[in-house]
């Protein structure tokens, strides 16, 4: 999407105080604990194994590192990570 | 819960590059869950069965291989019933889709009390013109209604009771008494007696009364004249006798009662009694082996309602056999009083009024012997046409 097109839809967001992630792209993440953390808006995975999972969002690329990884929902816009997580981080930016 | 309800496959699949295939079925609107990765190159994933089907189209995009490991969800475990037996399933859907219309129509109706005068065809006729025939809707009818509208119709009916059981209709009928033969008022007549008696009163209306308050009549004897002719007179003067003549009538019975007597006990002995039945047809009954047997403490229950006429009774066989029983004196006479009494009652007619009642009693070799007289005061006169 062009850039000023999404400077403006997000302006129009805030003004209408709506939530961020309303429109389809703003990445959410929502941890629970260490066990459990939910991905939302994601455009994709990247890597997927035991280990580490990276999915790329519109904001950069999210790493989810830990041990025994499972994916319990992956879907077209959410991504359900489950195991001993580690670690969250934005690893590029795009 | 959507889990047990719903059909789901447990799917393996191998490729070089898992996310690839991730990424296809995320594109393809393909959800997956529980996706865990075992080794490389190899994914285990949870998905809806629907949507088995469509990995093909991702299979043109990527290659892959995909095995279904597990089946998973009550709707699998059903298919089998489903696939194979269609024609099990539309029956008993066809015999439930029967049951449910049959339920709500009348299909057993049953007249009780109808005689020569009045046949139980004329009482179906006249209840099925008012709605009340075999597949009639039994919802809406007025049973009240019709009751009264069929007595009307027809002079034969005293009373008719309708009730609605279920799918069953019970017609209850009494017939109305007839009339005794009547003779044209302008014939001429006398007024006889028909059964023996004293009179009490006489109310001659027309004619001339023949006897006093008193006498002792017979039966067939004249009581009011028609032939009322001056003595002296050319012509003979005949009228329509008419009037009122009571008298004391009297009415006797007697009942013997012996000591010993055969009567039925229990011995003891029980079996549980179960009787199974839908309207008057017994689907199942208990056969207890005994030779002789009542069955007692029953109780009746519908386990579906009024959705199905199945009427279930449970109860208690008591096993009988025949004894020699020995009655007392006093037993003895409370018997053959109450017998006597039954008997002399019977006879008695339904406008009778009783004066008096008097039992007495005999003991002969053992034997009691009751006597029960019984006086009524009831109308005896009988309006007979004068043949000469």
């Amino acid at each position: 999407m062009n850039p000023y097109l999404r400077k403006l839809k997000k302006r129009v967001y805030v003004t209408l105080d709506l939530p961020e992630e309303a429109d389809e792209e703003t990445p959410r993440v929502t941890m629970a604990g260490r066990g459990s953390l939910l991905v939302e808006n994601h455009k994709g995975a990247l890597v997927c194994s035991d280990t580490r999972i990276r999915l790329l969002t519109v904001q950069g690329v999210l790493s989810v590192t830990g041990e025994g990884l499972q994916l319990l929902e992956f879907s077209e816009s959410r991504a359900f990570v489950r195991g001993r997580l580690v670690g969250c981080v934005f690893d590029e930016e795009i | 819960m959507w889990k047990t309800l719903g059909r789901y496959v447990i799917i393996k699949i191998e490729t070089k590059y898992p996310e690839r295939v991730l990424n296809a079925l995320r594109r393809h609107g393909i959800g997956v869950l529980d996706v865990s990765f075992p080794t490389r190159g190899s994914l285990f994933m949870r998905m809806r069965a629907e949507d088995f089907f469509h990995l093909r189209a991702v299979r043109r995009e990527i290659s892959f291989s995909a095995h279904i490991v597990r089946r998973k969800g009550m709707l699998f475990r059903l298919r089998p019933l489903v696939r194979f037996r269609p024609v099990l399933l539309i029956g008993c859907a066809t015999a439930l889709l029967l049951l449910a219309t049959l339920s709500t129509r009348l299909l057993i109706i049953s007249v009780n009390g109808c005689g020569l005068r009045l046949p139980e065809y004329a009482v179906l006729r006249l209840l099925a013109s008012e709605g009340i025939y075999p597949f009639a809707h039994r919802k809406g009818l007025d049973v009240i209604r019709i009751a009264d509208r069929v007595r009307a119709a027809d002079d034969r009916i005293a009373w008719i009771g309708i009730a609605l059981d279920g799918v069953r209709c019970r017609i209850e009928v009494i017939e109305a008494v007839p009339l005794g033969p009547t003779v044209d008022s302008k014939t001429p007549c006398n007024v006889v007696a028909i059964k023996t008696g004293a009179i009490v009163s006489i109310a001659p209306y027309n004619g001339m009364a023949k006897v006093k308050p008193g006498q002792v009549v017979s039966a067939g004897e004249l009581l009011i004249a028609g032939d009322i002719t001056a003595e002296g007179a050319m012509e003979r003067v005949l009228v329509h006798a008419r009037g009122d003549v009571r008298a004391y009538v009297f009415y006797r019975a007697e009942r013997a009662v012996s000591p010993e007597h055969i009567g039925i006990a229990d011995t003891g002995e029980t079996r549980p009694y179960r009787k199974v039945r839908i309207g008057t047809l017994a689907l199942f009954e208990t056969k207890p082996d005994f030779s002789r047997y009542e069955v007692r403490d029953t109780s009746d229950w519908q386990p579906f309602g009024t959705l199905l006429p199945l009427h279930v009774t449970a109860g208690v066989c008591y096993e009988q056999q025949e004894v020699t029983l020995s009655y007392t004196v006093e037993e003895m006479l409370e018997i053959a009083a109450y017998e006597s009494e039954r008997l002399c009652y019977d006879k008695l007619p339904k406008d009778a009024a009783i004066v008096s009642k008097v039992n007495t009693y005999k003991v002969a070799d053992g034997v009691v012997i009751a006597y029960t007289n019984i006086v009524t005061e009831e109308s005896i006169g009988l309006t007979k046409e004068i043949t000469a």
